[in-house]
């Protein structure tokens, strides 16, 4: 049955009385504070999960291909025995057709050491062509422009790369890889030199320190790969339906290609932070929890200063499911308020986050967010109204469930005791 | 006995379980109460006076015994029924004003009324009578932490009146009042209750004010004997 006006009004009334009128006042804004403090952390540690969630796939999918499909050693037409695509552009069209791919290139794979001013860098080369740099919307150049690399013979480099070879644009780099000529006496370390025509960053921090990018057909030269390709890379529509698109390329590419998406490649990373989600979620609603204690503790004392208002209530007919009611009205009240204002405050606090990080990072001399460890530029936040509804519904389901012993308990009060408890 | 009474005690007895032996409080009582009469219960300490009234306010139940109020055997009412019955037929006075320190005074008098449902203006104006008639109207809308005692225990009559009950039990009324202001509540609840036709069962040590009653009954030892 729902509240009478009486049971909202006397609710209201106890809920702001003051303590020497036997109130709930100062204990309820106790209450208020924690469940608030509770939900507020909770609101605030879910936006914080889901905007690094966020942040590192947007990232992880911008700067890198979706789908990948990698050549098994087979027999080239040269001869050599080797894990290449034999026929890149033909397969590359093959996939570009699948459904639910935006876009498809060859690229060529190596590793090379880097040398320049007298430092020295390990580099993780991708020689492909514009289709990538345009597939690979998280790729920005920060100096130079991409349809200049597209038509030198120079290098892309990383900008954290970069800054630690301390060269900038027009700069010269030297490319040293094992993987070079074939001579009488076996394969001889290639050693060359190329402009840097592009600084770019993806937005992450492992991109930006290890990653070449050269162009496919000078990548093609530099690793012993005319007319080879190591990869067929693609982007997809969903990024997040991936494995629909698997199957699809599995079939295209014949038993030639192993595939794999950037969900094997994070996946570790990312079951490692859907279980923290979990973990951090059923802690803080324990936080929560322990908050809508107040508000039992609160009713209990309410319920103790109010015996003789509970004895008169009863002799003047309210049902012991009135007397009920209004003690949940008033944990429920207290909850509510509590959630509501936690939850106010944690998404303004989630959505003025960089302010707080850059004032954070100031007060600590950049010690508060590590980019190198992180992999992400920024400590995002991203407000997703399904975990502020579930914040504020746990506050105040759990805020229910505090105030139904202390309520039962004053319903079930004998007027007559409470009465003469009262004079 | 005939049961046109508004309150009627058949061979009642109340006794409390205690280690041993169950303590006897009341003992075979018989009484009847008609529609405006008003009788004042005078017993020592003890006697077993607040019990009575707890019983004919259908808070208890005897031990033994019929309890019928308003020709209703109390015992076949449930809990709620007794409740509804408490607010709407049956006002309560106690020694201790009991008000809501939350409420104004005329929301505390208006507290049966709204607890039976009615928010009408009708029940607000008949309140509004019943203050202007206790000479506390104009107090109506201070807490009762702003009223004297003489003006809370006005305010808790109005209350104990405001449904126009059968039955008004009142327990001391004046027990926590200077004489004069004790003499002058008692004379307006006696006033009112003659206005309403409500039966008056007012317990009480102060001959003066039973005297003020239509009947005496005493009790003594959980006995009562009546005597007009």
């Amino acid at each position: 049955m729902l509240p009478t006006r009486l049971e909202w009004l006397l609710a209201g009334r106890m809920l702001r009385a003051k303590r020497s009128e036997g109130g709930a006042s100062i204990a309820a804004i106790v209450s208020i504070i924690g469940v608030a403090l509770a939900v507020f952390a909770l609101v605030v540690t879910l936006a914080v999960r889901a905007g690094f969630r966020a942040e590192f796939v947007g990232t992880l999918l911008g700067a890198n291909p979706h789908i990948t499909a990698a050549a098994l050693e087979t027999d080239l037409p040269d001869g050599r025995w080797l894990p290449a695509w034999a026929d890149p552009e033909a397969t590359t069209a093959t996939v570009a057709a699948l459904p639910g791919v935006t876009a498809a290139w060859p690229a060529v794979r190596g590793a090379v050491m880097l040398q320049a001013n007298g430092q020295m860098a390990g580099a993780d080369v991708h020689g492909v062509d514009t289709r990538a740099v345009t597939g690979l919307d998280g790729l920005e150049a920060i100096a130079g422009d991409w349809a200049a690399f597209a038509r030198s013979e120079g290098v892309a480099l990383g900008s954290k790369l970069a800054e630690h070879l301390n060269v900038g644009l027009g700069d010269s780099v030297r490319i040293v890889s094992p993987d070079g000529a074939r001579t009488a006496f076996g394969v001889t370390p290639r050693v060359e030199s190329r402009d840097v025509v592009v600084i770019f960053t993806g937005g992450r921090y492992d991109v930006d320190r290890a990653r070449l990018m050269m162009p496919y057909p000078d990548a093609q030269v530099f690793f012993n790969r005319e007319g080879l390709a190591d990869e067929i890379q693609a982007t997809v529509a969903d990024p997040e339906t991936v494995e629909a698109t698997q199957w699809a390329m599995l079939d295209a590419v014949g038993s030639q290609g192993r595939i794999w998406t950037w969900k094997d490649a994070a996946g570790g990373f990312l079951r490692a932070l859907k279980m923290e989600d979990r973990v951090m979620t059923v802690i803080l609603s324990v936080l929560v929890l322990v908050a809508s204690m107040a508000i039992v503790s609160g009713l209990v004392m309410l319920a103790r200063n109010k015996r003789a208002a509970v004895g008169i209530l009863r002799t003047v007919g309210v049902q012991r499911a009135g007397v009920l009611r209004i003690f949940l009205i008033i944990g429920l009240t207290t909850g509510t308020i509590g959630a509501l204002l936690g939850a106010g405050g944690g998404v303004l606090f989630a959505h003025h986050i960089d302010a707080v990080m850059a004032w954070l990072d100031g007060a600590t001399d950049g010690g508060a967010w590590d980019a190198s460890v992180r992999g992400v530029y920024a400590l995002p936040a991203r407000i997703l109204v399904g975990d502020v509804l579930f914040s504020v519904g746990l506050a105040i389901v759990l805020a229910a469930l505090a105030s139904l012993l202390p309520a039962l308990s004053a319903a079930r009060l004998n007027p007559v005791e409470a009465l003469r408890d009262g004079e | 006995m005939a049961n046109d009474g508004v309150l009627m005690f058949e061979g009642v007895d109340k006794s409390y379980p205690s280690p041993g032996k169950p303590v006897a409080v009341l003992h075979g009582i018989d009484l009847s109460l008609s529609p405006g009469q008003i009788v004042a219960l005078t017993a020592p300490s003890g006697a077993g006076k607040s019990t009575l009234l707890h019983i004919a306010g259908l808070l208890d139940t005897p031990t033994r015994g019929r309890v019928l109020f308003e020709g209703k055997d109390t015992a076949q009412m449930g809990e709620q029924a007794r409740t509804q019955a408490r607010g709407r037929r049956i006002g309560f006075v106690y020694q201790f004003h009991h008000l809501l320190p939350e409420l104004s005074a005329r929301e505390n008098a208006m507290l049966p009324l709204w607890a039976a449902g009615q928010h009408g203006a009708q029940g607000g104006a008949r309140v509004d009578a019943l203050l202007e008639r206790l000479g506390v109207a104009h107090r109506a809308s201070h807490r009762p932490a702003a009223l004297s005692g003489g003006e809370r225990q006005r305010v808790a009559v109005a209350r104990a009146l405001a449904t126009a009950p059968s039955l008004i039990l009142a327990d001391e009324p004046t027990g926590s009042l200077d004489v004069q202001s004790g003499t002058a509540v008692m004379e307006a609840l006696i006033e009112a209750a003659r206005t309403t036709g409500s039966a008056v069962l007012l317990a009480t040590h102060n001959p003066d004010i039973a005297a003020m009653a239509d009947a005496r009954w005493s009790l003594a030892a959980g006995r009562l004997s009546i005597a007009t």
